[in-house]
């Protein structure tokens, strides 16, 4: 299975390779003001400068989104802004380290950002650069007393690992641009798709809407490192929302991800896809509140995606493997088994296309200038490793790539592409019948099959049990006498991860691709997850928290004859 | 794309259709009616009384920094407010915080952009239905709160006003060079080049077209549009001491064709620019107590900020933790002293949001109808320095039950009583020449026995101002030589002790009169509506005795590299 899966993922395409490095006004502007911030502020205090790196986030956003027949808003948006990273200290202990004890509260990665201006004239961009380096190295020096002082009096840490890692210092240049729109087709397109849901009088919200953003991403730093990299995100999005008249918020969200307009599907297809969602949503709206459950459960391909990404993904993130607040569930565990041994797991933000589809997640340098790279955290069964970026944990003292933020946030160890595979597969029809066979041999009225799952939570505090919650968006009972299918709402998947995973019969060969963005302590960045349907022998479930608003009083103005 | 767009949105301010075709007002118009004669849940209350009032706004921001564009945005938005009551005109469920200051708003959302009739009532209908559950919710947690406190002087919730009828269809809109404001920004901003002493600055530019739609259950019904043009040139420095202090000026006009050559707002940048500049090597302040002249903007905003606030505002809200009510909502405290000198004798004051001009200079405060949609007129607000009325909307209060017109607020606030255009007269053996105030302020001094007197000619704005002061701190204020009449700057000082005795306390005031065009916070701190406002006031205003004193606040380390733009090499 694995050789097909590297022959279908692609890596980036070559018409992307690295461009000759032209004179670019903003680069040599932010290397002008690094150099000499690097020089004069070095050992302007006594506690040293000891790495400073700049990150401009240079965008062109286009947006546009139709309701009930009509543009609701369009938007074209340009900007920049500037991130500052200053460490003071040394690697062993820098202004980063986190604060441990009463004062934790103190550990954030907000930072500030600064827009920068969207013309080259190096005179105003040097000037905001100097205003916001000025700023972060006084913060930088601030927090770091902080630390120093937080360490001397707070119990010695677990992991004494250092705060920051040695990175190779690449040159790189490769723009994205941002590609042509044919705003007036994708205005009709919108118009008309947004218009298919008039018709329905449960639907009390919804939307269409395209976005197209392409970033690119300054970096240089006191290591000499200077990168220019882009992406472009292209989405296309409906989702449709009802309330039950127990009081319960329902939607289908269907969202259409590609690297260019062009890729998006076709108008026609797209309707018909409306028309599935609208035939769930009113499915879903007719179910009866579901009751908890506890039995066999298939996890479809997309929702087995983002289950790994939520359950397991953001438990292997490096940084929080050292974190005195983080319950650690994998910290001691590598080199042990965590799951079924057919079961294997990596972060691959090299990978730009799984088949034919576009991954979100695929980037050439993480935001710490360190080249994207596959991260393999388990084979077999067994833990490898861990997502890494520049903070250092024990035995594993480099980054793999996965230092990654949003503007405003310091980075830490987050995913990419993470690609989950198996050695153990069936087509997926097999995998209901095996579902079946669970149901019965437990003596269950029926089993569960999860097509959607969404957002929920995971706790990895350790103040908290380590457990996870994630809402059930579209789901079926199976039913072994073969009956139809019918619909769930109201369920939330719960239990803690371990145990989770060790119940994992078999999957499907029906790897599919999830594109999302991901929010967490370093902002929001675009992930994608790849998995295959899997089949777990006992999952259990929770009722979902309700809104208990009951629906409109008045149907919509124009089912309402 | 932008041209599209800018195409868009002409041709629909341009259309200005006639009241029967407009789309706009149809959906609201239709939306109203099924509310009224339908809307009702189960057996509870059905509402009496709604309101939607939608704000079309075509914006073009433009804004640099040192000479490069750093914002460039044209923006289309359709926003809705809609207010909603059960109960009964003389109890309702307005008025009322509960337990979330945050959400004491009313229904608010955003609408399409496009003039799509269904896609216009789906979403009133949805806003509507949401702030009907939650007025049902209020009324009963608002009744409830009345017999625990034993309220028993009701005044009424809302006022009875005459149905009304009123639409203004679009003039012409004034062609926008964008790229010709592209490059007078730049051309702006790049003024602080000269100026080493300034650490950051920004100019901005903002022109606004707002079509204005209203109506409501009781048949009223109006459409008006305002234009709105504005520069704001904002500059920050750090005084010796290490003292951040930011500053800016503002300019807004109803037009284009208002705003003035280049050449005067080259000029203005440049006058700001050297006073922030001077503001670096300011003395220290002292503590001061004696006779203060205040000119220009800073005699508009001791007006605005100690007279016009507090007879805004009459009515407060009831709140389940009522001492909060102070540091979430602002109260006109002046409209409790009805019938009371408040001014000098030889001060009236009145206001018109129904001039447009004064002495040629146009009133930004000005307006054709409120935003419950009540005409406004001439009010007499003081005469002869007492109090004889102040700003009034629909929300009834003990000492008058009527609304005078002046509900005003943004789409995401409540309605509140605000100014328009509010005009100061004094009597005219009481004001003189500029050189005649500045003579007497330092005889005041003097026979104080004071070395010097202080003359303040900038203060901070009303958004600036901490919520227990009455007046915002001095952004420009000098000491006057009792000996020889120089003057230095003064800096880090702030207010100590103000009170409305101040306000009595004005001596003389300059026989010159300036028209200062604003915009007033709304009362909601934690979601301030700003409205357009106007001051027709002298220019100059001589206060008997004042108190500054250095401010609280701690200065920074100035920074560790210089600026590039200003590095020696």
């Amino acid at each position: 299975m694995k050789q097909l899966l590297a022959a279908v993922l692609l890596a980036f395409p070559c018409a992307l390779s690295a461009q000759l490095a032209p004179s670019d006004p903003l680069l040599d502007a932010m290397k002008t003001e690094l150099n000499r911030s690097a020089e004069k502020l070095r050992n302007a205090e006594a506690t040293p400068l000891y790495y400073i790196g700049y990150e401009v986030y240079d965008k062109t956003s286009y947006s546009l989104s139709a309701q009930e027949g009509s543009v609701y808003s369009e938007d074209d948006r340009r900007s920049r802004s500037l991130d500052v990273d200053v460490r003071v200290g040394s690697t062993s202990l820098d202004n980063t380290h986190e604060i441990k004890g009463n004062n934790s509260s103190g550990n954030s990665n907000r930072q500030e950002a600064f827009t920068l201006p969207v013309e080259n004239d190096p005179a105003p961009l040097r000037a905001e650069i100097w205003n916001l380096t000025d700023r972060a190295y006084k913060a930088a020096e601030d927090q770091y007393a902080k630390v120093k002082m937080n360490k001397s009096v707070t119990a010695e840490e677990e992991d004494k690992s250092d705060d920051f890692s040695k990175a190779r210092a690449d040159n790189f240049y490769e723009k994205a641009s941002f590609p042509a729109i044919d705003k007036a087709k994708f205005r009709g397109m919108a118009r008309r798709l947004s218009d298919k849901f008039k018709a329905y009088d449960f639907i009390y919200d919804s939307d269409v809407r395209l976005t197209a953003d392409t970033v690119n991403r300054y970096m240089v730093n006191s290591d000499s490192a200077s990168l220019v990299t882009g992406n472009t995100y292209v989405r296309f999005i409906y989702s449709l929302y009802t309330r039950t008249n127990d009081g319960m918020d329902l939607s289908r969200v269907k969202i259409y991800d590609s690297d260019t307009p062009g890729e998006l599907p076709a108008e026609s297809v797209i309707a018909k896809d409306i028309d599935v969602s609208i035939a769930e949503l009113k499915a879903l709206r007719a179910a009866a509140p579901e009751q908890p459950y506890s039995g066999p459960v298939i996890l479809e391909s997309r929702a087995a995606g983002v289950f790994f990404h939520e359950i397991l993904g953001h438990r292997l993130e490096g940084h929080r493997q050292k974190s005195e607040e983080s319950g650690q569930t994998f910290a001691k565990k590598v080199g042990q088994p965590i799951m079924p041994a057919f079961l294997s797991l990596y972060d691959d933000p090299t990978q730009y296309r799984f088949g034919g589809q576009f991954l979100r997640g695929s980037y050439r340098y993480d935001d710490e200038t360190v080249p994207a790279q596959k991260a393999v955290l388990v084979e077999n069964g067994v833990l490898k490793g861990f997502l890494m970026g520049r903070s250092p944990i024990k035995n594993f003292p480099g980054s793999n790539g996965h230092g990654r933020r949003s503007e405003g946030r310091g980075a830490v160890a987050r995913m990419g592409n993470l690609v989950a595979t198996s050695t153990k597969m069936v087509p997926y029809a097999e995998l209901r019948k095996r579902l079946i066979e669970e149901v019965k041999k437990a003596g269950k009225p029926y089993g569960l099959v999860v097509t959607d799952i969404a957002g929920g939570f995971t706790i990895t505090e350790r103040y908290l049990p380590q457990s996870f919650s994630v809402n059930v968006t579209m789901g079926y009972k199976v039913y072994p006498d073969g009956r139809p299918d019918e619909a769930v709402r109201g369920l939330n998947l719960i239990g803690t991860p371990l145990q989770t995973f060790s119940r994992i019969l078999e999957t499907g060969d029906d790897y599919a691709v999830f594109n999302g963005s991901c929010g967490a302590e370093s902002g929001w960045v675009p992930v994608s997850s790849v998995a295959p349907s899997l089949l777990f022998s006992e999952m259990e479930s929770e009722k979902v928290q309700k809104s208990n608003t009951r629906p409109p009083v008045l149907k919509p103005p124009f089912t309402d004859n | 794309m932008k041209n599209i767009l800018n195409l868009i949105c002409f041709l629909f301010l341009a259309a200005a259709p006639a009241a029967a075709e407009d789309t706009v007002l149809k959906a609201m118009t239709d939306e109203m009616q099924r509310t009224a004669e339908r809307l009702r849940m189960d057996n509870l209350d059905k509402p009496y009384f709604a309101s939607y009032y939608v704000t079309d706004s075509t914006d073009n921001a433009i804004s640099a920094v040192f000479g490069s564009l750093q914002n460039d945005t044209f923006s289309v938005t359709r926003s809705a407010s809609v207010d909603l009551r059960v109960g009964s005109a003389s109890f309702d469920s307005s008025g009322y915080v509960g337990q979330d200051f945050n959400g004491y708003e009313p229904g608010n959302g955003q609408l399409n952009e496009e003039d799509g009739y269904d896609a216009l009532r789906f979403s009133l209908w949805s806003l509507t239905d949401d702030v009907y559950k939650k007025a049902l919710e209020k009324y009963s947690q608002k009744k409830a709160y009345q017999k625990k406190k034993n309220i028993t002087e009701l005044y009424g919730d809302l006022s009875p006003e005459n149905k009304e009828s009123f639409f203004e269809d679009r003039k012409a809109v004034e062609p926008l060079d964008v790229p010709a404001w592209r490059e007078t920004v730049k051309k702006l901003s790049a003024v602080f080049r000269k100026y080493p002493k300034i650490q950051a600055s920004r100019v901005g530019f903002n022109r606004s077209l707002r079509t204005v739609r209203f109506v409501n259950s009781e048949g009223t019904s109006c459409r008006y549009w305002w234009d709105n043009v504005s520069l704001d040139i904002r500059a920050n420095v750090q005084d010796k001491a290490g003292l951040k202090i930011g500053d800016e000026r503002n300019f807004a006009w109803r037009s284009l064709a208002a705003v003035p050559p280049y050449e005067k707002l080259e000029a203005v940048a440049e006058a700001f620019a050297r006073d922030m500049g001077y503001l670096v090597d300011t003395s220290t302040a002292e503590v001061y107590l004696g006779p203060v002249l205040f000119e220009d903007q800073a005699a508009a905003e001791f007006l605005n900020q100690l007279f016009v606030s507090n007879i805004s505002f009459a009515r407060t809200p009831w709140a389940d933790h009522e001492d909060w009510i102070r540091y979430y909502i602002a109260s006109g405290d002046l409209t409790k002293k009805l019938n009371m000198r408040v001014l000098p004798g030889f001060i009236s004051v009145s206001d018109n949001p129904l001039l447009a001009s004064y002495d040629g200079q146009q009133l930004n405060g000005s307006y054709p109808i409120d935003n419950e949609g009540v005409r406004p007129g001439p009010l007499e607000l003081v005469k002869n320095g007492k109090l004889v009325n102040f700003y009034m909307s629909r929300a009834p209060v003990k000492e008058f039950r009527k609304s005078n017109g002046h509900a005003r607020g943004s789409t995401g606030e409540f309605a509140t009583p605000r100014p328009g255009n509010v005009l100061f007269t004094v009597q005219p053996e009481k004001r003189a020449p500029l050189a005649g105030l500045k003579k007497k302020l330092i005889q005041i001094a003097a026979e104080n026995g004071l070395d010097y007197a202080v003359i303040v000619r900038r203060l901070d704005g009303a958004g600036e101002k901490k919520t227990e002061d009455l007046l915002a701190g001095p952004v420009l204020a000098y000491k006057v030589s009792v000996k020889d009449g120089s003057e230095t700057l003064i800096g880090g000082s702030e207010w100590t002790g103000v009170t409305f005795r101040a306000l009595r306390d004005i001596l003389l005031a300059s026989d010159a009169d300036q028209v200062y065009n604003y915009y007033q916070p709304g009362p909601f701190y934690y979601n301030r509506g700003y409205v357009p406002a106007s001051i027709v006031a002298p220019s100059a205003l001589l206060v008997q005795e004042m108190e500054l004193k250095p401010t609280d606040r701690k200065p920074d380390r100035q920074p560790y590299l210089p600026h590039p733009y200003f590095e020696k090499n």
